[in-house]
């Protein structure tokens, strides 16, 4: 009985679906807000001489609580992998995550008091920087970009593109049986070296110029416009097949594109995170080490 | 001749399916991918007709390529191959395999095709995960994750702390780059610059915030010879590029901790609750001398301030004076220091007495108040009354010798020193003597008169011995000098008492008597044995300095002279009513108050009343230098407080001096 309630009541939740953002009434923005509001007014209200650093009675406790805000901001990678709901629902802790990520942006700035240097406690800062501002990307990325990737799948799957793509790949070879070597070449070259995903940068442009299977087109053309005499059916079948081939192709490119910049600044965030900590605890310690 | 073909196709379970053999009497066999071959491969890396295969002997064949294209044998991509079955070759024709036998029946050739197992299509469903997400174009998140964070620990952690348990604590200036250095919060100031790659010459223990024995080690003003000798050779090992300020400790340190007052304030009391808790407590060199913010411009820097990085450390006052001060008896138990909460409550000055000297050769010194009105042992019969009196014999005397006015005034015997700010002890031959003449008898060297050598009762005695028992007297050699009027009052009395003794013996038991020219200023001890000459002075003493713990400059023109120029030591200094030597002619502290801690608008003469007018932290009979003291330091050319210290080691003693 109880477990259906649960359930009934996970179904009312997906149907109201609210943005990690909104999440309760943007709770967190608001607690973020108010972080950044004392901060502040605490850094323009007390008087440090010489000037304002880390090493003041302020400087400890805003190093204290940005220390441990980094840690907790980390754990969500663990967090993460257990999908809950609730107050303390994955949801509302990446909703913290987010607000209270941006306000450390604050808090580390009044932390070092606006005092950069070429060395450790800078570099903490540079990287905590950098996290902070791939997280942002992720948030905005996260925001804007899933609509984009349910309006290019329309009804289909990944899988289904696959699928596409191998079955015009099978109809390709069988179509090419009858051509001769330089044709089939062209054919292979579709069928044999075409990569769907690309490189990198591939996938960040959505340029894919040097695609074999567009290539294979072009080469077809050419081909067809130099020996019109090897005019066939075989070869119309050949060409429309690749054709409904790139197609495809677009397709499932524009969706890798959309999943690329969903998942790239992870790429940045993760690691940097580990440099971050890493280099916090560099931070902390030498300070107290030389102290 | 025969071949017979076989095609092998492996099943889903993974077991090979032989299919039936087709048989083709023929002499040979072609090979390709159209379908007018016999040995069909629909392959596209196979040649429309890509070989012959023929057989030229029993258990011999030879395979030949049609076209430019080749196939693979043994490795070998060729376009002819002589082979024997009994090599069971194997050709290899895009992706199937033509493995060729001789027939254990007949003498027919087995050809066997199979195609082989190729990778997965690039589309497959298996790939679907590497092609939609990023995981394979890039590195991987974890080992780029845990490289970064590896190499962070190791350049910014372990690096550094593996330099400083490694290296003895003694200087590298020769590093170009030391491991610390990235750890440095910014940079030192000038005066500290070169020890920027010696962050160890400071920080001297892992996690020991810095000891005032470390700035010490260079900084301590001592009077210990053997301590100042070690601190001069710290200086030249760590090689600074300029002086060294030398500085005493304020008190000892558990005296200034217990002395410094709780913050009233919750945030403060926790602040001393972590710093009591780690070590780290605001009485240190290094809680108000702040280092490694050389490159802050001073608070409301304007133009002119000094060019950064900053001369030295920047100052951060901890504590006011009064803070402490205020209630120091309470918070030490016992302290010989009255409280003094402001400069209104500042207590009376006590002067530094010589209480019990007569007959001892240490004299004992005391702080006594003045309100006690204390009296001071001088040894001296001296009247400052007679002295600056307008009439009198004094006066005449002074008028005869051609002073100003015709009375005598203090600068007449007390003469400022070097800089003005106090005075140099009166010397008997240099002040007192052009009135009180020592000459005893003419015929002294260039004409002048013999002198009788001051300060020593037995060198005086031999002198008239010599001169009056080796045949001298009224109408020995010279004579004819001039002579000022003391010398020939000193003389005449000389004569005048003891008419009619001609002796040596008289001559001396004269100048001892009560009413000989020694006694007119000091106190004669007779000889314990009337029939000697042992005559003896009770010692004397002159202080320099009553108040060894503050500082005044006589040198100031508010406290030297009035808007008319005219002096005003009598202002505080009450001379003209002593008639006595051991007064202390001190003024009280409520005559500094007149001025100090008044306003403008009450008198035109107002002075600030803070404690920094005449007392410093660092040496307490010195005031605290004014302006800035990044502009005063001596890194930018400007005298030092290395004088000051001098002055300092110097309060506090007197000029005893023992006949």
């Amino acid at each position: 009985m109880a477990k259906a309630v649960v359930r009934q009541a996970n179904r009312s939740d997906v149907r109201k679906h609210t943005g990690f953002l909104r999440d309760g009434g943007y709770r967190w923005l608001w607690v973020a807000l108010a972080l950044c509001a004392v901060s502040i007014a605490a850094y323009l209200m007390i008087d440090v001489e010489p000037r304002p650093r880390g090493g003041t009675m302020y400087g400890y406790v805003l190093g204290t609580i940005g220390a441990l805000l980094i840690v907790w901001l980390s754990l969500f990678g663990i967090r993460k992998r257990v999908i809950t709901n609730g107050v303390y629902s994955l949801k509302a802790w990446l909703s913290a995550h987010v607000y209270l990520g941006v306000s450390l942006l604050v808090i580390g700035t009044l932390h070092a008091g606006f005092h950069f240097g070429w060395n450790v406690h800078t570099l903490a800062y540079g990287l905590m920087v950098l996290v902070i501002v791939s997280g942002m990307f992720g948030a905005a990325a996260y925001t804007v970009l899933p609509r984009e990737l349910s309006a290019n799948r329309g009804e289909t799957t990944q899988k289904q593109w696959l699928e596409t793509i191998r079955s015009l790949d099978a109809q390709l070879r069988d179509a090419a049986q009858p051509l001769d070597r330089a044709e089939a070449d062209i054919v292979r070259l579709s069928t044999e070296k075409t990569d769907i995903g690309g490189s990198l940068i591939n996938r960040l442009t959505g340029q894919y110029g040097s695609c074999s299977t567009r290539r294979a087109v072009e080469e077809l053309a050419r081909m067809r416009r130099s020996r019109p005499q090897a005019a066939s059916a075989a070869v119309d079948q050949v060409d429309a097949l690749l054709k409904r081939k790139q197609e495809t192709l677009a397709q499932a490119r524009r969706q890798i594109r959309i999943k690329t910049f969903l998942e790239i600044w992870l790429y940045v965030h993760v690691p940097v995170t580990f440099a971050l900590l890493a280099a916090l605890t560099a931070h902390i310690l030498s300070v107290f080490f030389y102290w | 001749m025969t071949f017979a073909i076989r095609i092998i196709t492996r099943s889903a379970t993974g077991g090979d399916i032989v299919h039936r053999p087709q048989l083709f009497d023929a002499d040979q066999l072609t090979i390709g991918r159209g379908a007018d071959c016999e040995v069909r491969l629909p392959d596209l890396a196979v040649n429309l007709r890509h070989a012959t295969i023929k057989q030229t002997g029993p258990g011999n064949v030879v395979v030949e390529a049609l076209g430019a294209e080749p196939f693979e044998v043994a490795g070998k991509f060729i376009t002819r191959a002589e082979l024997k079955l009994s090599d069971t070759p194997k050709l290899i024709f895009g992706s199937h395999v033509l493995a060729l036998s001789a027939s254990d029946e007949d003498d027919s050739v087995l050809v066997d095709v199979t195609r082989m197992e190729s990778a997965p299509e690039g589309a497959s469903a298996a790939n679907e995960r590497k092609i939609f997400s990023l995981g394979s174009p890039i590195f991987g998140k974890r080992p780029v994750a845990w490289t970064l964070a590896v190499a962070a620990l190791l350049a910014c952690l372990v690096w550094p702390i593996v330099s400083f348990l490694s290296q003895d604590k003694t200087i590298h200036h020769a590093q170009t780059i030391s491991a610390d250095q990235q750890w440095s919060t910014g940079p030192l100031s000038k005066s500290h610059a070169f020890l920027s790659k010696n962050c160890q010459a400071c920080h001297v223990k892992a996690f020991v915030s810095v000891r005032d024995d470390t700035c010490l080690s260079c900084h301590r003003s001592t009077a210990n010879p053997e301590a100042a000798r070690t601190v001069a050779a710290n200086e030249r090992k760590w090689g600074g590029p300029e002086k060294v300020t030398l500085v005493r400790e304020h008190a000892a340190h558990d005296r200034l901790l217990r002395a410094m007052p709780a913050p009233k304030d919750f945030i403060g009391q926790i602040k001393v609750v972590f710093q009591r808790q780690f070590d780290h407590n605001s009485e240190r060199c290094a809680s108000c001398h702040l280092e490694h913010l050389a490159d802050t411009p001073p608070k409301g820097a304007a133009a002119g301030t000094p060019a950064l990085p900053r001369a030295i450390p920047v100052l951060r006052n901890t504590e006011d004076c009064a803070s402490c001060h205020g209630k120091l008896r309470r918070s030490l138990g016992s302290t010989a220091l009255r409280d003094t909460p402001d400069w209104t409550h500042h207590p009376e000055f006590r002067p530094l007495i010589a209480r019990t000297p007569i007959g001892q050769s240490q004299p004992i010194f005391d702080r006594i108040s003045l309100v006690q009105q204390p009296t001071d042992y001088t040894g001296l019969i001296f009247s400052h009354k007679e002295h600056l009196s307008t009439v009198g014999g004094v006066a005449r005397m002074a008028a005869g010798l051609r002073f100003a006015g015709g009375a005598l005034n203090c600068a007449d015997c007390h003469r400022q020193n070097k800089g003005g700010k106090g005075f140099e002890p009166v010397k008997m031959e240099r002040d007192c003597a052009s009135c009180h003449s020592l000459a005893f008898a003419p015929g002294g060297p260039d004409g002048a008169p013999r002198m009788l050598p001051h300060g020593h009762p037995d060198q005086v005695i031999a002198t008239l011995q010599n001169f009056y028992g080796g045949g001298g007297g009224m109408g020995g050699a010279g004579g004819s000098a001039r002579h000022p009027p003391g010398f020939l009052a000193g003389l005449g009395r000389l004569i005048s008492y003891h008419p009619e003794s001609g002796a040596a013996t008289g001559k001396i038991r004269a100048l001892f008597t009560p009413k000989g020219l020694c006694a007119e200023c000091h106190a004669v001890v007779a000889p314990a044995d009337a029939a000697t000459l042992d005559y003896k002075i009770k010692p004397i003493h002159l202080t320099d300095r009553y108040l060894p713990r503050g500082d005044f400059n006589h040198d100031i023109p508010e406290h030297k002279h009035d808007a008319a120029g005219r002096p005003t030591c009598d202002n505080c200094h009450k001379a003209v009513d002593s008639e006595v030597a051991n007064e202390v002619l001190l003024p009280r502290v409520s005559e500094c108050a007149s001025c100090h801690g008044k306003t403008k608008a009450k008198i035109e003469t107002a002075a600030s009343g803070d404690c920094v007018e005449c007392h410093s932290f660092h040496t307490p009979g010195m005031a605290t230098p004014k302006g800035d003291r990044d502009k005063d330091h001596p890194a930018l050319g400007i005298p030092d407080a290395a004088t000051a210290d001098k002055t300092v080691a110097a309060a506090g003693s007197t000029t005893p001096r023992t006949f």
